[in-house]
C-alpha cells in the first residue's frame, strides 16, 4: 500500500480519529476477541498485495474512511470474520473486506453522533492493487493509523477535506 | 417443521455467514434462498413461499427497508399474515434502528457482527412465530384437500400478492 500524502497535520478533526479508535476497539473485540494495538512509529505504506474497504461519510464533515489489509493479514482476518477460508485473490475477499469497513463504519456513525457529528455512511467500495496506490483528492488532510494484531499488521487511511474541519465540534 | 428462510443481502460473505450461523443455531430447520438484493427478493417470492427472511440494510437498488415496507403493503392488501421479517444491520445507532423498523414494519434486528448466541436470544419469537404461521397454512391447506368440492386456492397468499 502506498499513499501520495502520508502525514497528519492535525486539521482532521480529533473527533473523527478518537470515533475511529473507539469503533475499531469495540468491533475487533466483538469480532476477535482482542484489542489492536496502534503501532506509533509504524511505516506508512506496504510494497506487497493489499485489499482496502473503502467508505465514504457525508453530513457535518464529509471524510472517507479506508481499511488496508496485506495479502498475509486478510485470509487470517476472514477466516475469523466469517468461520471459513477465503482466498485472497478470490472475489468473496472484496466482499469480506467490504463487510468489514461497512461494520465498523455502522459503529463510527453512532459514536460520531455520540460526539454531536451527525453523519450518514455510504455503501463500501473496495480497491486491491500490488502495490496499493491511494491516490487522495487535491488538499485533503490525512491520517494513516497502523494498527497490530494476533492476525497481523493493517492500516486506516483517513481523509477529510480541510474546509469543514472547522465546523466540527471537539476541534 | 424446516422454514424456507428468504436471506437477502449484496454481500455473499455475509448471506453465506448469516445462513452458517443460523444453522448452528438450531433455532429450526431452515431452507435457504438467497437474493442479493431487495427487488431480486421480491422476484424470488413470486416462485417461493416463504417463512422468515433476513434483510441487509443497506443494499444497492432496494433497501432493505424499502423490501419490507413492499413485503407488508403487499400482506396488507391480500389479508394475509405477516411473515416474520428480520433486519441484518450494521448500523449501531438505536433511534434510528427502532424508528426505521417501527415505520417499516420489521419484526426484529440484529447487529453486525452477531453471535450464534445472539441469535438464539433474539430470534426464538421470530422463529416461533413463522413456525406458527406455517402450521396454520399447512393446516389449511389439509382441509382444503380433504374438502375437495370446495373452490381451491389461487396458490396461497403468495399466489394472490402476484397474481
Amino acid at each position: 500500500m502506498t499513499t501520495s500524502a502520508t502525514h497528519n497535520d492535525n486539521v482532521l478533526p480529533p473527533a473523527i480519529i478518537d470515533a475511529v479508535q473507539a469503533s475499531l476497539d469495540k468491533t475487533y473485540s466483538a469480532f476477535f476477541s482482542e484489542k489492536p494495538i496502534p503501532n506509533t512509529n509504524g511505516q506508512d505504506h506496504h510494497s506487497g498485495p493489499c485489499i482496502a474497504g473503502i467508505i465514504s461519510f457525508l453530513g457535518d464533515v464529509p471524510w472517507s474512511l479506508s481499511w488496508i489489509l496485506t495479502r498475509e493479514t486478510a485470509p487470517l482476518l476472514a477466516h475469523k470474520f466469517t468461520g471459513f477460508e477465503i482466498a485472497f485473490d478470490s472475489p468473496d475477499m472484496g466482499d469480506m473486506a467490504g463487510e468489514l469497513v461497512n461494520v465498523i463504519a455502522g459503529e463510527i456513525v453512532a459514536q460520531l453522533d455520540q460526539r454531536r457529528i451527525k453523519t450518514q455512511m455510504s455503501l463500501p467500495t473496495v480497491a486491491r492493487g500490488s502495490p496499493l496506490e491511494l491516490v487522495p483528492e487535491k488538499g485533503p488532510s490525512i491520517a494513516n493509523l497502523e494498527y497490530s494484531s494476533k492476525e497481523g499488521v493493517f492500516w486506516f487511511r483517513l481523509a477529510a477535506a480541510k474546509n469543514y474541519s472547522a465546523r466540527v465540534p471537539g476541534k | 417443521m424446516q422454514l424456507k428462510a428468504l436471506v437477502i443481502d449484496d454481500s455473499g460473505v455475509m448471506r453465506k455467514m448469516v445462513m452458517k450461523s443460523l444453522t448452528e443455531s438450531k433455532l429450526a430447520e431452515f431452507e435457504f434462498i438467497e437474493a442479493e438484493d431487495g427487488q431480486v427478493a421480491l422476484d424470488k417470492l413470486k416462485a417461493n413461499p416463504i417463512d422468515i427472511a433476513f434483510v441487509d440494510w443497506n443494499m444497492p437498488n432496494m433497501t432493505g427497508i424499502d423490501f419490507v415496507k413492499e413485503v407488508r403493503k403487499i400482506e396488507r392488501s391480500n389479508d394475509d399474515p405477516a411473515i416474520p421479517l428480520v433486519m441484518v444491520t450494521s448500523e449501531k445507532t438505536m433511534g434510528k434502528i427502532e424508528a426505521a423498523l417501527d415505520e417499516a414494519g420489521a419484526d426484529a434486528f440484529i447487529s453486525k457482527p452477531f453471535t450464534v448466541e445472539e441469535l438464539q436470544r433474539k430470534l426464538k419469537k421470530c422463529v416461533d412465530k413463522a413456525q406458527l404461521i406455517r402450521h396454520r397454512k399447512d393446516q389449511a391447506n389439509r382441509q382444503q384437500e380433504a374438502a375437495p368440492s370446495q373452490p381451491q386456492s389461487s396458490g396461497g397468499w403468495l399466489g394472490k400478492m402476484f397474481s
